[in-house]
């Protein structure tokens, strides 16, 4: 199973276009956030005195959003690709159960988004220190594992989800579509039945996304316990379909 | 007798209404090249999935090295290589490289197998090469290596030769014949052309519409075809009404050379002296008279021919 992990790693890294655009994008994002920064502070010191330290640590927010669209597209390509291409018959052919090849891939979705999204973090924190912020508190280890785990949850959960769908759906094109528009639609849905209803608002995937990146003293149990609820179950749709999908 | 490397036992498939496998009964030999010919749309690319267990019949049974391809599919096909429709890989990967990911499923040390298959296949030179660089020949030709991978005993090759040039036939039909006569492996292979069959194969089944019309050796099925006979005499019209007279002759044809060609069925009692004793004594001086080989070809014709009118 290791050497077959390691095999499919190193073939999804290989996908340079991917790869390249999923690493470029949040760290792109970041460069203009530290830039406009910059120049707010430039130009109005008074307004602005604090632009590094946890106000840069913050728009990690807004890097998170990109990080969702290109956990996306990782993880329906994962999911999807090898029935687009025809490759599945011969992954079959060789006697790896479809089972384990669906459950091999799952650790691949989540280290290939962390992989991809250690440049903009890196880059995040190398802003938030370089950037002034005399007077605020110092960043904190604390400060740096929120970020951390704001990317690298984002990147695992909407990358699990499309990963199913990916599988489930058999197109790479449509898996990516309808995984966006789960996600992105969703986070405006949810908005909507937070309000309705506050007292499923625990349930729902942003917001139980947002309570175990944001931590808090909200329960952490329950929001976990949420996010393995809606990953799960795209995963099982995925793995229903994986299971019988003529290759 | 060795057991058959691969047994199929009443399988049929059906799509809905429509039957694409109609229960076929057939066995391939350990170390032989066993051809499965038809028609586009006989059913062959089906019978070559259920074969892997890629695809499930509808009833029937299907054994692959001994093993229940249903209920041991790893068993199965633990020694088989195969391309099935087209050989397909990760363009964005080298030749190389998509052997490696390759090898990593095979597991059981086939890293190690990779250089000297590509040096096999002849795609040594190209190895770094990204595949969606290759042209189609050169996929066949990675597709065989992957295939081999598994160091198998059986290859399921399904019409491997599809959109090669001649040379790239050549080359593929060469490396085939080496598959079975110097590693002693089995090679089932489909395609609906009958002469690369009958330059590649040892057996064959032809197939139709679902259905396999016939079953053997090369040798035995053009022999057990009709014996067919040239004959050149004085007055080939003649000769025509004469012989019409004759039961067991199936066909009698004036050639455009004016020499005439006769068929008797497979089971005539008629002989060659016999044919000439009966146009002598009808007063035809016979100058030439020999028989005629039949070819795959019109045996395939005359078998589908035979099945149309029945």
């Amino acid at each position: 199973m290791i050497a077959v992990a390691l095999a499919e790693l190193g073939r999804m890294l290989r996908r340079r276009g991917l790869v390249i655009t999923a690493v470029a994008i949040p760290a792109a994002v970041v460069v203009v956030i530290a830039i406009i920064q910059m120049v707010l502070h430039s130009r109005n010191p008074q307004e602005y005195p604090i632009v590094g330290g946890s106000s840069m640590l913050s728009a990690g927010q807004l890097v998170a959003y990109f990080l969702l669209i290109l956990a996306t597209l990782i993880g329906a390509t994962l999911g999807a690709e090898d029935t687009v291409n025809g490759t599945l018959r011969y992954i079959l052919l060789t006697g790896f159960s479809r089972i384990r090849l669906y459950l091999v891939r799952l650790p691949i979705v989540a280290i290939i988004g962390l992989l991809v999204s250690l440049p903009a973090l890196l880059l995040l924190i190398i802003a938030a220190v370089v950037l002034p912020h005399e007077g605020a508190p110092s960043i904190s280890a604390s400060d740096l594992w929120q970020a951390f785990l704001l990317f690298a949850a984002t990147t695992t959960v909407y990358g699990l989800i499309a990963y199913g769908i990916g599988t489930a759906i058999r197109s790479t094109g449509g898996a990516i579509a309808v995984a966006l528009g789960l996600n992105i639609v969703g986070l405006n849905l949810v908005g909507a039945i937070a309000l309705w209803q506050p007292s499923i608002e625990d349930w729902l995937l942003p917001i139980a996304l947002a309570r175990v990146t944001e931590g808090g003293d909200t329960s952490i149990g329950v929001a976990l316990l949420a996010l393995l609820i809606w990953c799960g179950a795209f995963l099982v749709v995925g793995l229903a379909r994986a299971l019988r999908t003529e290759a | 007798m060795a057991d058959p490397i691969i047994r199929c036992e009443g399988v049929t498939r059906q799509f809905g209404k429509r039957v694409a496998l109609d229960d076929i009964t057939l066995d391939v030999q350990p170390g032989r090249c066993f051809g499965f010919l038809g028609p586009n749309g006989a059913g062959k690319t089906t019978l070559i999935r259920c074969i892997l267990g890629l695809a499930r019949p509808t009833s029937g049974q299907i054994t692959v090295r001994g093993f229940d391809i249903a209920h041991e599919p790893a068993a199965a096909l633990a020694r088989v290589g195969a391309i099935v429709e087209e050989p397909r890989f990760y363009g964005y990967l080298s030749g190389r490289q998509n052997l490696d990911v390759w090898a990593a499923y095979v597991g059981a040390g086939a890293d190690v197998r990779v250089t000297s298959l590509l040096a096999r296949v002849g795609l040594t030179a190209r190895a770094g090469d990204k595949v969606s660089t290759y042209s189609l020949g050169m996929r066949q030709r990675l597709g065989v290596a992957r295939a081999l991978l598994t160091d198998p005993e059986l290859l399921v090759l399904d019409e491997p030769t599809n959109g090669l040039d001649p040379d790239g036939v050549a080359e593929f039909r060469a490396l085939l014949r080496d598959l079975v006569e110097q590693d002693g492996r089995a090679v089932f292979i489909s395609s609906h052309l009958l002469d690369e069959i009958e330059k590649i194969c040892d057996d064959l089944a032809i197939v139709n519409q679902g259905r396999v019309i016939t079953a053997g050796t090369l040798d035995d099925l053009i022999t057990a075809g009709e014996r067919a006979l040239k004959i050149e005499c004085d007055d080939a019209q003649r000769a025509k009404s004469v012989l019409a007279g004759v039961p067991t002759i199936t066909r009698i044809e004036l050639d455009a050379d004016g020499a005439l060609s006769i068929a008797l069925a497979p089971d005539s009692p008629e002989t060659r002296a016999g044919i000439n004793r009966l146009l002598v004594e009808a007063g035809l001086a016979v100058s030439r008279l020999e028989p005629r080989e039949e070819s795959l070809e019109e045996r395939y014709l005359s078998l589908v021919r035979d099945l149309g009118q029945a």
